[in-house]
């Protein structure tokens, strides 16, 4: 039979156990970089439509960096992070491909894998085109 | 008739010290607990490598030391940090000297730190009633290889940058809390000003408070357990067998003279062969093969062995080998509860033995073939990527 004494006893460590794990949400919360949060709202790009094809355009993608193709259809937009374990990859114009300098990974323009040890593709940038500006993400 | 006056001073100061020490003792107990502590007694003769315990509190007495010394100079700012290490050397007196011993005690600190481990194993130290004081001592490794990640990245040199870019990439390759794991080290998406002020506050109070309070308890343990007893005195008979020394003085003293041969030893070794400070970071710059240091350069090149496919529930082959080298570590702390029988003598601990043995082969070729990763001759006719 539940005691009253028993009843309180209990309810007083669910309440603690709550209250702590809020703690620790809390702390969490506070630790999370605020940068990361923000990563998916769109990133303005101005006057980036008016990259000619087969340029490319560095930028900075809250704190990553990323690049802007115009290929021969639309614009496109990669991170520049390997997915292997999180180098920089270098573009390479003349070949049209990706390399990790880190562990040779290799990706095609489109950021596919074609070497190495990279596990996916590069992540590819949702772009829209607003005028003469860009949005990206 | 009355005492001549310099006896009758001589009285007085000494019962004033008694009357100084009474006070004190009825304040804080120390001298009661002080004079138990000289009846503490160790086996006689211990072997030299029963001393690798009391190096690691000279290691880190060295690396608190020099760690406040640096602290006095050093700036945790990405524009600053490499400037400020490079003022150190060059314009601070002594500045040299102290970094280096910073460094290379870091480096003695880690290769002691896995002797003695090593030494507690094979003596089966561990077992009962130990159990505890073995799994402080596996916290401490832990906490003092934390030590070395985040204070590799401190100077802000290049390769320190990319080598934390890499580790903190395979943090971020486990599964499911991964990304949370990389974005809590790297403070963004990518190493930068937010992670080396990160990894300064763990340097300098989060580690420090974890190494205090883990220490205390390790000691509190060794002593009250004492250390073991050496294998051959299990094997000896009679009274040398039995033959005890008290701790204070006779083994602090012997221990004392170790250390001082040894931090000896380091001064000549830091003044043949200062620490080197290498280019600053350049985030645009990827370098070509990139390593961490030495005592991570085993997981990072058996990483690299590792096909990445697919497998169901949208983790890859890479993610659950990243989680498979944490079972080596869990293994490690659980040891006293996986080698249960109180033998001790090698014979009897065959298979224990042959696991250790495998994997400390296994530890070795990996970081020889790391250490050679990238280098365009082969070894041994092998081509090492």
């Amino acid at each position: 039979m539940l005691t009253r004494r028993t009843f309180l006893d209990r309810l007083r460590h669910w309440l603690l156990g709550i209250l702590g794990l809020s703690g620790l949400a809390g702390v969490a919360g506070y630790l999370y970089p605020p940068a990361l949060r923000r990563r998916g709202e769109p990133l303005l790009l101005a006057n980036a439509a008016e990259l000619k094809a087969g340029e490319g355009r560095l930028f900075d993608y809250y704190g990553e960096p990323a690049i802007l193709l115009h290929g021969q259809e639309a614009p496109r937009a990669l991170s520049l992070v390997c997915t292997h374990l999180g180098c920089s990859v270098r573009w390479q114009p003349k070949e049209g491909r990706f390399v990790c300098p880190c562990h040779r990974g290799i990706f095609d323009a489109d950021g596919n894998v074609l070497a190495g040890p990279p596990p996916a593709p590069l992540e590819r940038l949702r772009v829209q085109v607003q005028g003469n500006h860009l949005l990206v993400g | 008739m009355d005492a001549p006056p310099a006896a009758s001073t001589r009285r007085g100061r000494q019962r004033l010290r008694e009357r100084l020490l009474d006070g004190f003792e009825g304040r804080t107990g120390l001298l009661r607990f002080w004079h138990l502590q000289r009846q503490h007694t160790v086996p006689a003769k211990l072997p030299w490598y029963y001393y690798l315990g009391s190096l690691l509190l000279l290691f880190a007495a060295i690396q608190v030391a020099t760690g406040i010394l640096l602290l006095l100079y050093y700036e945790p700012t990405p524009s600053a940090a490499h400037e400020s290490v490079a003022r150190i050397i060059s314009e601070v007196r002594f500045g040299w000297i102290v970094r280096s011993l910073h460094y290379w005690s870091s480096h003695a600190m880690v290769a002691t730190l896995l002797l003695h481990l090593a030494r507690v194993f094979l003596t089966a130290s561990f077992k009962r009633p130990r159990e505890l004081t073995w799994m402080l001592g596996v916290g401490l490794l832990l906490t003092v290889l934390g030590f070395a990640f985040t204070g590799y990245l401190l100077p802000w040199e290049q390769a320190a940058f990319w080598g934390t870019t890499v580790g903190s990439g395979i943090a971020g390759q486990a599964p499911w809390l991964g990304p949370f794991l990389k974005a809590m080290l790297r403070g963004g998406a990518q190493v930068g000003g937010a992670t080396l002020t990160r990894f300064f506050a763990l340097h300098v109070m989060l580690l420090p408070a974890a190494l205090l309070v883990l220490l205390a308890a390790h000691l509190a343990l060794v002593w009250k357990h004492g250390p073991s007893e050496p294998l051959a005195r299990l094997a000896g008979t009679g009274a040398a067998r039995d033959r005890r020394v008290r701790f204070f003085p006779v083994q602090a003293r012997k221990e004392a003279a170790v250390a001082c041969f040894v931090f000896a030893a380091l001064l000549l070794w830091v003044a043949w062969r200062a620490a080197p400070l290498g280019d600053p970071a350049d985030p645009l710059r990827t370098p070509e093969h990139v390593k961490p240091e030495w005592y991570f350069l085993f997981s990072y090149q058996a990483l690299k062995y590792i096909p990445s496919r697919a497998l169901p529930g949208g983790i890859s082959t890479f993610q659950v080998a990243v989680l498979a080298q944490a079972l080596p570590l869990l293994a490690l702390l659980l040891w006293p509860y996986l080698e249960r029988s109180p033998e001790r003598r090698w014979r009897r601990r065959r298979a224990a033995l042959s696991l250790f043995f495998l994997a400390l082969l296994a530890l070795l070729v990996l970081t020889y073939l790391g250490v050679y990763a990238g280098k365009t001759e082969p070894i041994f006719g092998i081509a090492v990527s």
